[in-house]
């Protein structure tokens, strides 16, 4: 029953004409990414082309002032971006969850801490903070140290959503009885209340890849990290370091502009839909509404 | 009175705490990395090839320590972390050596916020009252269209759309200036000269920021309105007959500004980001171009300063949206 | 004496359509009605809850959104000895009719004012956009405050907030604000609903004083008999979406004729009464799956065999009395076992 119903979902999300461009612009993205594997180059090797080609046959969108195929760069860095948002969105949502569940379960005192924390969170400038830590370890910065790094501070936004749903569970029918039958609070909560909160938990996800991957190239445009590894912030970081636009070497810029562009447009239309679809008021509108 | 004590009190607590947090955040994570930076900066002196005695290096070690701030204890580098920020004192700037900190901030803070003052005010106006009518006016085909222009628009990050308003306006269209604050050599003046030097060059920055501000308080304006329009004083304003436009102005959009102005709060930190990386696209003279300068000549002591400035601003920048919003509440006015 | 009427109801259907994953609902709530109003007079409509009252009336009132369907039927107003059908109209003119010929007061009064305008400045909005000509900022809060005293109620409720207003002040806000303009008609929706008993006597007074000085029509709508035998002049009962039976008060409650009206006067307790009382055995039936015939006749104990198969008609029996029920024969004072 279960497949069987999130088949039924997928069907039911791809009538809204936002998740249905959503998705088919992730797809093509994803196959981009998955295209790196089969690349005849090293992304990390320069000089590995004639410099600067406008866009060939033989070179589909041209060769950067680095000695490289911009179209085989631009898999791996989609590939590469997409890996540490998904790192970081995995990281922030455990995180997220926690936080969410305990303040909302709880309540009283630890409730006002954790949010207090968590709003503080939300309210500090985070690039600055982000800045100053990837200064210090520019070096040993890792695709999974960077995932990690990001996770860490993203998780704050998404605890709030998640405790407020936890908060209105716990008022329903269902939380007296378990615990009145004497359930541990641990279990209560896993067993009972995460079928509900994971819905959310996954259009935050999106939500907060997008961030993610938007911190990614911020921080590499700052030139933060390790900008031997290929990722959409690297590509932008060194066309501008090698002033793309003034040498007319557009292809080389215009390409992770455009990618990063679909990519985000891509995910909020799916981060939005989704929302729309589980929001219960939506869904009643989706229910009514016939004309005369 | 009383309305003081409960309003205001409680928000002036939450101010300094929040500074208060920011700023211990921003004392341990440095302390938390396994890199010295002290050792970083003699590393990178000594291996210019130039050859110093021990003694001199010890000396510079310890002259360095003081002005990282890192003498000490971790408790006594604490207290005189505050010691110093009560007296304005970041210490000098590496990249600049010897101006202090302090002074390179005086020199661009206002740059930054002259930037974001204008463009947050005029995107969060805009995108009110737009998405007030987009949300209100939700059947009509204009609305629809706007809504949709606004969902692509807003998830473009604010350096993407920079870079594309810079190559489109200032290289393919050369309309305006590449970069820069004011046309380079001039002092700052009151004429009309120097006014329009400032306009002509701030124009992308604060466009860039206008356009993807104003689609992301249009796109949560309309959410809001969405659910205005199903409150029971809305319907039955619109039972009664009233005018399609005032009850859009005076009934939905002037009850979505409450939320909005929350949200503006809780938004400053964002807002203030985006504005520090567009400013460095577009080499303005403001926070961001500092802080990009300072991240790559390492210079520690700047970058302190400016997330302690940042930090101390987007708090103050809440407390006073904080105090604006009773009066645009009555309940909140009046018990 | 034959007095004017005011506002006249043909064959009226209003049904909700809901579309559930491709299945169509319909929800009949106003199934085949035809009613008269006459110029002042305060006419009640009772019923017990979900059997189509608030539809009823918001379809007197010109409120269809969707998913609510005018399927059928006239509502035609009296304007200026024309009879209109208001859904005949032009938008504008039926904004124009809002306020000046009929007013509304709807279920849940209480939040019907918006919470960041004063208590004068909404007035102000719901004249301003009613009346032609240009009024002057003065003349019309001095309008208000004619009106206010009027009515009895406080001057300086003018300068408040709703929030800082009880409910039941809130409550009279709005009957004034709905009566400013001398409307010809007032539907009230249960405006005595959700009040403590105190309060719900304000109410009434109030709405009795309006009554008294505008001299027009009020269509009150309740469950609540008691609130009916005060105050109202006619009553229909509605039940499943038609009117089963129709009458003056007093006859209504001293000769109930169908057999729901007489469960629902004889449940009703009285002084002294020590007997066991009875309501009507089972539930009412789903608006969207009605039982075919007589919608009663499932809980009724004196079913006939037509009354399963062909719903019953409004019949005069003589003294303003009508009835629907197999069971009466036209004529003078038919009574019923």
């Amino acid at each position: 029953m279960r497949r069987g119903g999130s088949l039924k979902i997928l069907k039911d999300l791809l009538r809204d004409r936002k998740f249905k461009f959503g998705f088919i612009v992730l797809c093509i993205l994803a196959s981009l990414a998955l295209l790196s594997f089969l690349s005849p180059y090293d992304p990390t090797l320069w000089n590995v082309a004639p410099r600067d080609l406008p866009p060939s046959l033989e070179h589909i969108l041209g060769t950067n002032s680095k000695g490289q195929d911009v179209f085989w760069e631009m898999t791996f860095a989609l590939r590469n971006s997409i890996v540490v948002s998904m790192f970081a969105a995995f990281f922030s949502r455990i995180i997220a969850i926690l936080v969410g569940l305990i303040a909302g379960y709880k309540g009283g005192i630890t409730d006002r801490i954790l949010m207090f924390i968590s709003d503080s969170f939300l309210i500090m400038p985070l690039l600055l903070l982000l800045l100053l830590i990837a200064s210090l370890v520019r070096e040993s910065l890792s695709l999974f140290t960077l995932g990690l790094i990001l996770g860490i501070f993203g998780w704050a936004w998404d605890a709030r959503v998640i405790r407020s749903q936890v908060l209105s569970l716990r008022e329903r029918e269902f939380s007296f009885t378990a615990v009145l039958s004497g359930s541990k609070t641990f279990s209560i909560v896993m067993k009972e209340y995460l079928p509900f909160i994971l819905p959310i938990v996954f259009s935050t996800f999106i939500n907060n890849m997008s961030w993610a991957i938007g911190m990614e190239i911020t921080l590499a445009i700052f030139g933060l990290s390790n900008l031997d590894i290929p990722t959409l912030g690297t590509m932008l970081h060194w066309a501008i370091h090698y002033q793309a636009i003034l040498l007319g070497v557009w292809w080389w810029i215009l390409t992770p502009i455009l990618i990063s562009v679909f990519l985000f447009v891509s995910l909020y239309l799916l981060s939005v839909s989704i929302g729309e679809y589980l929001d219960p008021r939506t869904r009643l509108q989706r229910i009514g509404m016939v004309k005369k | 009175m009383n309305f003081l004590k409960r309003y205001l009190l409680p928000r002036l607590l939450v101010y300094f705490l929040v500074i208060f947090l920011g700023i211990t955040l921003i004392f341990i994570i440095p302390r938390l990395m396994p890199t010295d930076p002290v050792q970083e900066m003699i590393n990178t002196i000594t291996s210019q090839g130039a050859y110093l005695d021990p003694e001199a290096i010890k000396k510079l070690e310890d002259t360095l320590r003081e002005l990282y701030g890192l003498k000490g204890s971790l408790w006594e580098q604490y207290i005189n972390l505050w010691k110093r920020l009560f007296k304005g004192d970041f210490g000098p700037s590496f990249f600049q050596f010897p101006t202090p900190v302090i002074d390179l901030i005086k020199q661009s803070l206002p740059w930054t916020l002259g930037l974001l003052t204008i463009t947050t005010i005029t995107s969060w106006v805009l995108g009110l009252i737009l998405g007030g009518f987009v949300g209100y006016f939700y059947k009509k085909k204009w609305a629809k269209l706007i809504d949709g222009i606004a969902m692509v628009i807003r998830p473009i990050p604010y350096y993407i759309l920079a870079l594309t308003l810079l190559i489109l306006f200032a290289y393919i269209f050369p309309i305006f200036p590449i970069g820069g604050g004011a046309s380079i050599g001039r002092t700052f003046q009151f004429n009309w000269c120097f006014i329009w030097s400032v306009i002509k060059h701030g124009f992308l920055p604060a466009m860039s920021l206008i356009i993807i501000g104003t689609a992301v308080w249009l796109q949560t304006t309309r959410l809001i309105v969405q659910n205005i329009l199903a409150e029971d004083f809305v319907i039955y304003a619109k039972s009664a007959g009233l005018r399609e436009r005032k009850i859009a102005l005076r009934y939905t959009i002037r009850n979505a500004m409450l939320p909005q102005i929350t949200g503006l709060t809780l938004s400053l930190g964002q807002i203030f980001s985006g504005a520090l990386i567009t400013e460095v696209v577009y080499s303005y003279p403001g926070l961001g171009t500092l802080a990009y300068n300072a991240i790559n000549s390492g210079d520690y002591n700047l970058l302190m300063g400016i997330t302690t400035i940042s930090i101390i601003a987007i708090a103050t920048g809440m407390l006073v949206i904080d105090l604006i919003y009773p009066f645009f509440d009555p309940r909140i006015r009046y018990r | 004496m034959k007095k004017n009427v005011v506002i006249k109801v043909e064959h009226l259907k209003s049904y909700y359509i809901l579309d559930i994953y491709g299945t169509k609902k319909y929800i009949k709530a106003v199934n085949d009605v035809s009613l008269e109003f006459y110029e002042n007079e305060v006419y009640g409509i009772a019923g017990e809850s979900g059997c189509g009252k608030s539809t009823l009336v918001k379809s007197i009132f010109g409120l269809i959104t969707p998913p609510l369907s005018l399927m059928g039927g006239k509502v035609l107003y009296n304007l200026n000895g024309r009879m209109t059908n208001l859904y005949e109209l032009e938008d504008k003119e039926c904004n124009a009719l809002k306020w000046n010929f009929i007013s509304y007061i709807p279920q849940g009064s209480m939040s019907v004012l918006n919470p960041v305008l004063k208590i004068k400045d909404i007035f102000k909005d719901f004249i301003e956009d009613h009346i032609d000509r240009k009024m002057d900022k003065h003349e019309i809060y001095t309008a208000i405050e004619n009106h206010l005293e009027q009515l009895g109620l406080p001057m300086k409720i003018l300068n408040a907030y709703p929030h800082q207003l009880s409910g039941g002040m809130r409550q009279r806000v709005t009957i004034a604000l709905a009566t400013i303009l001398k409307p010809k008609v007032i539907i009230a929706d249960e405006p005595t609903t959700a009040l403590d008993v105190v309060v719900q006597r304000g109410v009434i007074q109030l709405l009795r004083e309006i009554h008294s000085l505008q001299k027009n029509t009020i269509i009150l709508v309740t469950h609540d008999m008691g609130v009916h035998a005060n105050i109202a002049d006619r009553i229909g009962i509605m039940y499943a979406g038609r009117i089963i039976e129709e009458g003056n008060v007093k006859e209504i409650f001293e000769n109930p004729i169908h057999p729901y009206t007489k469960y629902l006067i004889f449940s009703l307790p009285k002084f002294g009464d020590k007997t066991r009382k009875e309501s009507a055995p089972g539930n009412p039936p789903s608006l969207s799956n009605l039982p075919p015939g007589c919608e009663f006749h499932p809980r009724c104990p004196y079913t006939l065999d037509i009354c399963k198969t062909n719903a019953p008609f409004l019949i005069d029996i003589g003294n303003d009395h009508k009835v629907a029920c197999w069971l009466v024969k036209e004529g003078n004072n038919a009574k019923t076992p």
